[in-house]
């Protein structure tokens, strides 16, 4: 085991920790940013007249985008400046704390931002194709992308606990809680966030062409998002008994590797379905607005190829549970 | 901020050693469950207190959420009798309005007022309900049989297979038995854990922001505003149509 000093072990968690958060939480939510000034870029070529109407789409969409970031950011500078419990006892457990805080809110962002800009990028190309409806697009497009920011308000939930509930001393025990609590909410919202987004994207995509179907479509998206959020919520699952209802975790390296292998289960087992759902949700978004009268078909079969994609998640959280309880 | 998620629980009841069973009673939730059930009561009476034919404010309202709810479940059940469909509609309908004002409950600046719903004990009460009434349904639909079968996966019942891959199909039960109890139980989970996480991870949220820049108020009526507001409004509609898409997956 490494020896370190107090502050040390201190600076140490602090610099690694803020800089996950704000690094992968940055990159998610510029790649959505991005998407969404290509779409504009690529929609005003196509209506010059509306550059007005385009820019605010594409304005308001990048900053819905970044609330993720902002997220990170919150926690990031939580991470930096939130003062040690008991300096003088500061150790591995610290460090822990703040790393698994970062990973949790970094990788839990990441998804929510990539996700947004699906929304974001399909609204701008809306107003082009259907500039008088611009309005009720944008509208769609800001309550898809609120929703789709539960999996990075997880995340942040989790983080702050991380922060919150520090342990002093060093214990890899503790250690591999805090690490795989982060990594199993962090990982397996990326999936979960982006799946959501492009739930979102399908749905202000079919919208802004059969603007009659508002009341189905949004319908539609609601419950899709909501299933697609299912991997980010076992992950909060995971997360939670770690930190909260595990009664005899084995000591050393031992419970550092159960926790750890516990979250990586279920966090990456989880970015698959998530992605899958939304792959599943989109589309039968965009087929709820064409056929609004089909849609009680479209969402039964759409529940179904969500719950099918779903089983990978639903392994994963077996596996980690059997990690944690049974092994 | 030391004290984010933790919940007024009793162990004792008061001025006495009498232990209460089963772990303790969350007292607060128990209260604001009965305050939000007294409030929805007192707001409907009141709406339909003279019915007319040219409505009031009141029963306008009234009528437009109970309309709302009544077309929502003949869409998504679709019985074949109207009173079939009513029986679901109440539960629907209560459970929607019982949720939203629960969400909006910590908007009141008072203490001991503070959400259900940000109590995993609410949500999974309420997500157990849902499946237990969904259960049930598919019971009464498709028979005790009927609905065993249906656990036990798509190939349990082939009329055309014979040999070796009719003993491949009962055998593949022994797989998806397990898997479906498992999706069973991870429907609750998840649907009683998005509510919970929603709610709890908004006030969170505006503890601290608030936090961070000093209470400086019109910032936090902001936050307020979308977090218990709108997303309160989300996710109590998404909770009501999981329900109700489980029940109508259950039914049919």
């Amino acid at each position: 085991m490494i020896e370190l000093e107090p502050h040390q072990w201190e600076m140490l968690g602090r610099y690694l920790g803020a800089g996950i958060a704000l690094g992968m939480g940055g990159l998610g939510a510029a790649l959505g940013m991005g998407n969404a000034a290509g779409a504009a870029s690529n929609a005003m070529m196509r209506q010059p007249t509306q550059q007005g109407e385009l820019r605010r789409t594409m304005l308001i969409g990048q900053a819905i985008t970044g609330d993720a970031s902002i997220f990170a950011l919150v926690v990031g500078l939580f991470i930096l400046f939130f003062p040690a419990v008991q300096p003088e006892e500061v150790g591995g457990n610290f460090f822990a704390a703040m790393t698994g805080a970062g990973i949790a809110i970094g990788f839990g962002a990441f998804g929510s931002g990539f996700g947004c800009g699906f929304a974001a990028a399909n609204a701008c190309a809306g107003v082009a194709r259907n500039p008088r409806r611009a309005g009720q697009t944008t509208q769609s497009m800001i309550i898809g992308q609120a929703v789709a920011q539960s999996p990075s308000i997880f995340a942040l939930v989790v983080a702050l606990i991380l922060i919150i509930r520090q342990a002093p001393g060093t214990d890899l025990a503790t250690m591999g809680v805090c690490i795989g609590a982060g990594i199993a909410m962090g990982v397996s919202a990326i999936g979960s966030g982006m799946g959501s987004g492009q739930t979102a994207g399908g749905a202000v995509l079919g919208l802004s062409r059969w603007p009659r179907s508002y009341g189905v479509t949004l319908r539609t998206m609601l419950i899709g998002q909501a299933v697609c959020e299912t991997p980010a919520i076992f992950g909060m699952l995971v997360a939670f008994i770690m930190m909260f209802a595990m009664q005899d975790i084995p000591e050393g390296i031992l419970g550092f590797a159960h926790m750890l292998a516990a979250g990586i289960a279920v966090g990456f087992g989880g970015i698959g379905p998530g992605i899958g759902s939304g792959l599943t949700s989109g589309p039968a978004c965009v087929m709820a607005a064409t056929y609004p009268r089909r849609d009680t078909l479209i969402l039964r079969t759409m529940l179904i190829g969500q719950a099918v994609a779903q089983s990978t998640a639903i392994y994963a959280l077996i596996i980690a549970l059997a990690i944690l309880y049974v092994v | 901020m030391e004290h984010i998620g933790n919940r007024l629980v009793w162990y004792f009841i008061p001025f006495t050693d009498i232990e209460i069973p089963m772990g303790g009673l969350n007292v607060l939730t128990v209260f604001n469950t009965l305050v939000v059930m007294a409030v929805l009561f007192f707001l409907c009476r009141l709406g339909v207190r003279r019915f007319a034919l040219e409505p009031t404010r009141g029963q306008y309202m009234v009528e437009l959420i109970t309309g709302v709810f009544d077309n929502l479940v003949i869409a998504s059940l679709e019985l074949e009798t109207k009173e079939k469909n009513r029986k679901f509609f109440f539960l629907i309908a209560s459970l929607f309005l019982f949720l939203l004002l629960s969400n909006f409950m910590s908007f009141l600046p008072t203490h001991y007022f503070e959400e259900p719903t940000a109590d995993i004990n609410c949500t999974m009460g309420l997500g157990l309900m849902g499946m237990a009434i969904a259960t049930y349904c598919a019971i009464k639909a498709k028979g005790g049989i009927g609905y065993v079968e249906e656990l036990l996966g798509p190939l349990w019942h082939q009329e055309d297979a014979t040999g070796g891959a009719a003993i491949a199909g009962k055998l593949s039960a022994l797989f998806f038995f397990p898997l479906n109890i498992i999706g069973e139980i991870a429907k609750v989970i998840s649907i009683s854990f998005r509510l919970f996480g929603n709610i709890t991870g908004g006030g969170i949220i505006i503890i601290v922001i608030s936090h961070l820049v000093w209470n400086f108020s019109v910032l936090s009526i902001g936050m307020d505003l979308f977090f218990i507001f709108f997303v309160g409004t989300v996710q109590a509609f998404v909770f009501t149509m999981l329900t109700l898409t489980y029940i109508s997956v259950a039914i049919k």
